[in-house]
């Protein structure tokens, strides 16, 4: 799995349907992933919007260094980071609560599959954002601990140290269970 | 939540907003940066051309004859009477440049030609002087390539300028005169320079009157010259 590499290539290629591949295979995911810092889902749609423009926009600026999941997940970060610098300055009227809060389900369903992955993602909200990115980006985004690493300007050590924490953190709020889950 | 083709048609939307945006960009870029230059060209020019920057004169003699623009006339006004005289027409820098490497051994004449400048004695010098002054130009000559004799040359401190006078001027003996020495060059710069005194113009001497200038004053016309 290339995580949308190859079906850039074939995009830059000339084939246009390529970029339907990578939209279907990330674009969900990249939301669900902005909506863990923004807690905003239209906000991180907007944001993955914006993000996959740029991809067209700037078509030679990846440079297949890394996975092209991991470089939209960086993008996604740091353009989400911004939209909570801008949001402090601006004041967003807030929409429709309820119908936020089921979109972001929808989308929390797509994105995580199994029954296991929903669970860990509850408990999720009461850690730091740090340790809740980096459960997200290595259990529910299988990341490899260095394409966390890139994505969270860390280096794979402070991820693996901040990853042992969060799953401590985690056991002790799922409780018993937890150890099953994790 | 958006559809997938929702989110498609908007994320090329803001492709194509974005790529517009660019080249507008670029546009501008392309558009203001050499008008920019071309501005900060000119001014500089401008800035640092001869006209306008002030340079100091220069006392260089040697300094003088690179700069080959033509001095289209220079023009001596009576300031009393009003009455003007032309000097020199279309001369050169470069003809002068040879005129001021003579002053540089005070004496005056030998390399110039003969319609241009000429040396006379003045009245003022004393027989002695005028002895000493000879026994020196004498030295002068020698190494002159001219077939004139010693005595053609007089050591002078009294530079003598042809006038070609235009209308009558009376051939009379001005006294305490004030004159206004133009010099207009080929670029339209034109500088001035007002001299005074006993005899300044000599109109006695020859058919054609001539401007006497005291050392002093030839430094002075050499610096307003030299002024670039």
């Amino acid at each position: 799995m290339d995580n949308g590499a190859c079906s850039y290539r074939r995009f830059l290629d000339g084939d246009e349907s390529a970029f339907d591949e990578i939209m279907s295979e990330l674009f969900d995911k990249l939301v669900f992933f902005i909506n863990r810092y923004v807690k905003d889902v239209y906000a991180a749609e907007d944001i993955a919007i914006d993000v996959f423009s740029d991809l067209l926009v700037n078509r030679n600026r990846y440079n297949f260094k890394v996975s092209l999941k991991t470089y939209l997940f960086m993008m996604g970060k740091s353009r989400a980071l911004n939209h909570i610098k801008r949001k402090k300055i601006i004041n967003f009227v807030p929409l429709n609560e309820a119908e936020a809060k089921a979109d972001e389900t929808t989308i929390e369903k797509t994105v995580l599959e199994s029954e296991k992955k929903l669970i860990i993602n509850a408990s999720l909200q009461k850690l730091p954002t740090d340790m809740q990115t980096v459960i997200h980006l290595i259990y529910f985004e299988e990341l490899s601990y260095e394409e966390a690493a890139r994505v969270m300007k860390k280096t794979k050590k402070q991820v693996d140290n901040l990853l042992y924490r969060a799953k401590k953190e985690l056991r002790h709020i799922l409780n018993e269970g937890g150890e099953y889950i994790l | 939540m958006r559809t997938f083709e929702e989110r498609k048609r908007e994320i090329y939307n803001r492709s194509r907003k974005r790529i517009e945006k660019r080249n507008n960009i670029k546009k501008a870029i392309l558009t203001i940066v050499p008008c920019f230059l071309l501005v900060s060209v000119i001014s500089f020019s401008f800035l640092f051309s001869p006209n306008t920057m002030n340079k100091a004169p220069s006392n260089s003699l040697n300094d003088f004859g690179s700069d080959k623009a033509a001095i289209c006339n220079i023009s001596v006004k009576e300031i009393n009477s009003g009455a003007m005289y032309t000097i020199t027409e279309q001369k050169t820098l470069e003809s002068f440049s040879d005129f001021y490497s003579s002053l540089s051994d005070q004496y005056v004449g030998t390399q110039l030609p003969p319609n241009d400048f000429s040396p006379i004695l003045s009245d003022t010098k004393t027989d002695e002087d005028v002895v000493e002054d000879r026994t020196e130009y004498t030295k002068v000559l020698e190494s002159a390539d001219d077939k004139t004799t010693p005595d053609d040359y007089i050591p002078s401190e009294t530079l003598q300028i042809p006038i070609d006078t235009n209308g009558s001027i009376e051939q009379e003996e001005p006294i305490n005169k004030v004159y206004s020495i133009t010099v207009e060059y080929s670029n339209g710069r034109k500088t001035e320079l007002t001299l005074s005194g006993n005899s300044l113009i000599d109109f006695s001497s020859d058919d054609r009157p001539h401007i006497l200038l005291t050392p002093s004053q030839i430094t002075e016309l050499t610096e307003l010259i030299t002024q670039k």
